[in-house]
């Protein structure tokens, strides 16, 4: 079911409290809007807030060390909500979530807590996966979408062997998302590695995912 | 042999000019292609940053080719690590990278500075005396090292660095006091040795990697601390994150350089470093592995009409190391432009 719209302002609140590293103001938020299911809290309050707060990171007004505490935060408060609840039926497309050939987590971790309030199940396939191993594992996993963090430029151009394999084994079509510094310094790079998206901050996978998500149920 | 060319000054005399604000014979600049070396030396970049000889053939090769006017004796940020008990991983495609955090929070309480006869921080210390050695005054030795508030990126890993300062500030106080004490203790040695100047890394003072709250109560303290106790010279690399705006705190902490970002505006990251420091900057390495011929004439006809204009700056890639897979022939080209039509009182024209 499709959450109900809510105000610019208790976005912004929520947002505020999440920024401010303040679990017990975002937890107001949400108690603000009581009969909600955590679905409809995630889809109504969570994925907005972390939209706004990725276009605040990429102003440069959010640092990094903010947007992951916020993640942080988030990540706890919808567990705890979620724990006892009935589980959402919304359908969600299996997120297997990656750093590729590199040992740099904070991109992954951010990645997981922002798919994980949102409602998601994201499967961590942790780190320093070479190309091959990780394609392995995407197709053990029957992944519908993966995404892929990186912080070494090596590393990202071993994105293209990724996408090569899987396109290769004869498995159905699976959408490879990007991300990391590399993608950031270098806007041509995803298309160039043939990812089938890229996203400045990791908030941005929640808007990538339902792309994809968007584009298969065009599919007839 | 680029490098090997007659000019007016020498790479010393013109980087003096920069740091006083004067305009020199031609533009400073300082294509940091440490990995390169390897190539130019026939070694794997394993055996090229594993043994001092090699780090100073590598050196002087890149700055023979390519006609820098600083050569540096640093190697990987990850060799720090190591002293602490990490490990480096190696690749044939690029720099070595941290293996597993070594330190955890509980750990923290008995943690002392590592020795500097570690031998990752040994080898550093050896290629600069030897380079200094080599240069024979006529270049500039700038030696290097990851700063207080940066280093537990390694030790700890970013993301229980972050749970730290956040949830534990007065234990992430205790790691910043032994970071301290080792970076000028490292840093001091690489001044005894020669170097002319230290570049401390500490990407974690950029306004986008951590909330200046966090930074103000403990990053700036640290780096304060360092900066005193270096008792040289020593700019700061914010590693490619934005530094405008943190420059004018970095200077007036005592910073000697600035190494701006490609995002950053040069003349106002000049303006904050007032007279106080000097800047470098802010050619974007990761970008540059695509340019053709024609791009890179174009950056140097900008670069060279930005600097008839302002106040020098040393032209530099923003991070500090230029990714391996950069062309050779790309940064030639750059270093050449800059060479014939980079001079400054007018003897040439792009
Ligand atoms: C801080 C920093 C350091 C610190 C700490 C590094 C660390 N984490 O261990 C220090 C000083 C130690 C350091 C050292 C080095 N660094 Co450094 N460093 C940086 C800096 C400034 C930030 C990196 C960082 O950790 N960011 C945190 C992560 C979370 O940010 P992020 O990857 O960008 O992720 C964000 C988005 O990109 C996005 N995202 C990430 N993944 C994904 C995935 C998807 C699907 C989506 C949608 C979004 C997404 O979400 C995040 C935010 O929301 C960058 C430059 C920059 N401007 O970013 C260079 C940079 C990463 N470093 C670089 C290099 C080369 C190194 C060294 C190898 C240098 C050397 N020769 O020793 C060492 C390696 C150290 C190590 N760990 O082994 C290069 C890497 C590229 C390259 N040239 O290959 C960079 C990009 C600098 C540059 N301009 O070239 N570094």
């Amino acid at each position: 079911m499709a959450a109900p719209a809510v105000s610019d302002e208790a976005i912004a609140a929520f947002e505020e409290a999440l920024v401010d590293a303040d679990p017990a103001g975002a937890k107001r938020q949400l108690q603000a809007l009581p009969g909600w299911s955590v679905a409809q809290l995630a889809d109504g309050l969570v994925v907005p807030a972390f939209d706004r707060l990725g276009g605040a990171f990429e102003r440069g007004e959010v640092a990094l060390s903010q947007l992951y505490i916020a993640s942080r935060v988030c990540e706890t408060l919808l567990d705890e909500l979620r724990s006892g609840a009935r589980p959402s039926d919304a359908p969600r497309p299996r997120l297997g979530v990656a750093v590729l050939e590199d040992h740099h987590v904070l991109g992954k971790r951010i990645l997981l807590s922002v798919l994980r309030a949102a409602g998601h199940t994201p499967i961590d396939l942790g780190h320093g996966l070479g190309a091959e191993a990780l394609a392995r594992r995407a197709r053990e996993e029957r992944l519908e979408v993966l995404l892929v963090s990186v912080l070494m430029l090596r590393s990202a151009l071993r994105v293209k062997e990724l996408v090569a394999m899987l396109a290769r084994d004869g498995g159905p079509m699976l959408p490879v998302l990007v991300g990391g510094a590399p993608f950031r310094l270098d806007p041509k790079l995803a298309d160039e590695v043939h990812a089938s998206g890229w996203g400045r901050s990791a908030t941005d996978a929640l808007r990538l995912v339902a792309e994809v998500v968007d584009d298969w149920a065009g599919v007839p | 042999m680029i490098g090997a060319r007659a000019e007016r000054l020498t790479p010393a005399e013109r980087i003096g000019c920069v740091v006083r604000g004067e305009r020199a014979d031609r533009i400073a600049y300082f294509l940091n292609a440490g990995l390169h070396g390897a190539g130019l030396v026939g070694a794997s970049i394993r055996e090229l940053f594993g043994r001092a000889d090699l780090a100073v053939e590598g050196a002087l090769a890149v700055q023979q080719r390519l006609g820098n006017d600083l050569v540096t004796s640093f190697t990987h940020a990850a060799g720090e690590v190591e002293a602490f008990g990490g490990e480096a991983i190696y690749f044939d495609d690029g720099p070595p990278n941290a293996g597993a955090p070594p330190l955890t929070a509980a750990s923290l309480g008995a943690l002392t500075a590592p020795s500097l006869a570690h031998p990752a921080l040994a080898i550093r210390l050896e290629v600069t005396r030897a380079l200094v050695a080599r240069v024979d005054g006529r270049i500039p030795v700038v030696g290097a090292l990851v700063a207080p508030f940066s280093l537990p990126a390694m030790q700890l890993g970013l993301p229980a660095w972050f749970d730290l300062l956040h949830d534990a500030p007065r234990e992430a106080e205790r790691l910043l006091a032994v970071n301290v004490e080792h970076c000028v203790a490292f840093g001091r040695a690489q001044l005894a040795a020669g170097a002319s100047v230290i570049l401390a890394f500490e990407p974690l003072a950029s306004p986008t990697m951590t909330s200046r709250p966090l930074f103000r109560a403990l990053g700036l303290p640290a780096l304060r601390r360092m900066l005193a106790g270096l008792g040289g010279p020593c700019g700061v690399s914010t590693a490619s994150a934005p530094i405008l705006g943190v420059a004018r705190e970095l200077a007036d902490a005592g910073a000697a350089l600035l190494y701006a970002s490609e995002g950053d505006d040069l003349a106002a990251v000049g303006r904050a470093a007032g007279d106080r420091a000097a800047v470098l900057g802010n050619l974007n390495g990761v970008a540059m592995r695509g340019w053709s011929a024609d791009d890179v004439d174009r950056e140097v006809r900008a670069l060279v009409a930005r600097h008839r204009g302002g106040r020098p700056v040393i032209v530099a890639e923003h991070h500090g190391e230029i990714p391996l897979q950069v062309p050779f022939e790309t940064l030639v080209r750059l270093a050449e432009g800059l060479r014939r039509y980079g001079g400054l009182d007018g003897d040439a024209d792009a």
